[in-house]
């Protein structure tokens, strides 16, 4: 068994596990995004980068399956090897993605959590959606990743609006972890916090992403997020790819006019 | 003999939109082909593009033309026509850069700096960590730093926590920038060590040395480059 699933684990990793086809939504000329194409494969990080407006969010949300392109496909390879096309897809079972194979990281962890449940039911809920009901199991797997997280554990019973917002978006990320899913979603993870607490969340999510091999599509306007856990970046400008490579040479000999402007408008303390 | 790195023609041309759109014409026309087991120094004054040179050999800058071919698991593969997917895996276990100066990842220990390039091929932790505790204590980076982040050591420690990083894996390819410039005699020595013994298992090296004593101690030749003409 062990060396079938180790056979089976190398060719998956030469195949991709989202495959994104001329993908459009556009809510007005230039607002939202048109025409966007990539592959992604397992393990891989692609930073998307570019200004509030730029077509981001959007993108984010057309490919997490949460808001319905006018136009192109969304490809999904599921844990059985199967091509899903998202958007084919019934309803019931694309929000089954969401809390099993994938999981997505809001900005604001008030999205991503139930404010009115405690910390321990945040992370088990998901367990539970996937079909786990022993009570003791979920709590022991609650507390782990509490742990993983450098949560507390003896705040388990607390309910997640007594927490502080780096604690929020730790408990977020755990409640997304929790499933092992293989994509992950993330839109400005780091977006409203303290640099000191941002430099912690971005070593956390780094270690992550590494053990569990995680293929992540992470939405940020900052760069220096971006060359930290980006080995890929896609530049977007009024809805528009206008430049994809590796990040650090997108970021260190950027071609188009516009990523020039972003890179050189930074600044370095 | 077998060659590990072929430029043929390479021309890099940096074009500054924001800038009136001034084109910086760095590299023209570049030839150079690197075998394995030999160092070849680049070689001209400030501005000639040695960097550049060294960078774009890492896919660090995009070429404006020519071919950049390196051998990456036995084949010459072109980086110019390769995929960020390729790229990486070059990267991985074909290239290896010295950069001059240490990227500091916050909160990241001296020794996870240090081993993560071998952690990526998936090589034990415990291993990576004998190899990394030998290469701090051979380039003299003291004990007591060694669980630190390295944002707050001196250049020089930086600069020795950085060889130690890229010298953990053996790359048949090292890019080196100035391995020695911020190094006392003594430790420039130990990276002259380092690379003359990189050089006896066969890597190819391509390097920039300011410093007299070093590229004499490790140059088989000398590649020069010179400005283009305005």
């Amino acid at each position: 068994m062990n060396s079938l699933n180790t056979a089976f684990n190398n060719t998956d990793l030469d195949t991709p596990l989202l495959r994104v086809n001329a993908l459009s939504m556009l809510y007005a000329p230039g607002k939202g995004c048109e025409d966007v194409s990539f592959d992604l494969y397992p393990g891989e990080v692609l930073g998307i980068v570019g200004e509030s407006g730029s077509g981001k969010s959007t993108l984010l949300s057309c490919l997490s399956g949460r808001v319905t392109p006018t136009a192109g496909s969304v490809s999904y390879r599921d844990e059985e090897n199967r091509w899903l096309d998202l958007y084919a897809l019934p309803e019931a079972r694309r929000r089954r993605l969401l809390r099993t194979e994938w999981g997505f990281v809001h900005q604001h962890a008030r999205d991503g959590l139930r404010m009115g449940v405690s910390a321990g039911a945040n992370i088990g809920e998901r367990l539970m959606a996937v079909g786990e009901r022993n009570y003791g199991s979920i709590r022991q797997r609650s507390l782990k990743w509490m742990a993983d997280v450098e949560l507390d554990t003896t705040r388990i019973d607390d309910k997640p609006a007594t927490y502080s917002g780096g604690m929020q978006q730790r408990l977020q990320i755990a409640r997304n972890l929790v499933t092992h899913p293989r994509l992950v979603f993330m839109d400005e993870p780091t977006g409203g916090l303290d640099v000191s607490v941002q430099a912690r969340l971005l070593d956390l999510l780094r270690g992550l992403v590494t053990d569990l091999n995680l293929a992540v599509v992470i939405v940020t306007h900052d760069l220096a997020v971006a060359r930290l856990l980006a080995q890929r970046l896609v530049v977007m400008r009024h809805g528009r790819v206008v430049e994809t490579g590796l990040t650090d040479q997108v970021l260190d000999d950027p071609q188009h006019p516009y990523t020039q402007l972003l890179v050189s408008s930074v600044l370095t303390p | 003999m077998n060659t590990m790195i072929k430029l043929e023609g390479l021309s890099k041309t940096f074009t500054l939109h924001n800038q009136q759109g001034t084109r910086l014409e760095v590299l023209q026309g570049v030839d150079l082909s690197v075998q394995a087991g030999e160092c070849v120094v680049l070689h001209g004054e400030s501005g000639a593009g040695k960097s550049t040179l060294l960078r774009t050999l890492y896919a660090n800058y995009l070429p404006s033309c020519g071919s950049l071919q390196v051998r990456h698991d036995g084949e010459l593969l072109d980086l110019t026509r390769a995929s960020s997917r390729e790229l990486l895996q070059v990267r991985r276990r074909t290239l290896g850069y010295v950069s001059q100066f240490l990227r500091v990842i916050p909160r990241v220990s001296t020794l996870d700096v240090v081993m993560q390039p071998l952690r990526e091929l998936g090589i034990p932790r415990e291993q990576c960590e004998v190899r990394a505790l030998a290469l701090l204590r051979r380039l003299n980076v003291p004990e007591r730093l060694w669980s630190l982040a390295p944002g707050t050591f001196s250049g020089g420690e930086q600069q020795r926590v950085n060889i130690a990083r890229g010298f953990i894996v053996e790359y048949p390819i090292l890019l080196l920038d100035e391995p020695t410039a911020s190094l006392d005699a003594r430790n420039a020595e130990v990276v002259v060590q380092l690379i003359a013994a990189a050089r006896d298992r066969g890597a190819a090296i391509v390097g920039i040395f300011h410093d007299q004593t070093a590229r004499h101690a490790v140059a088989d030749r000398l590649f020069d480059l010179r400005r283009p003409a305005a």
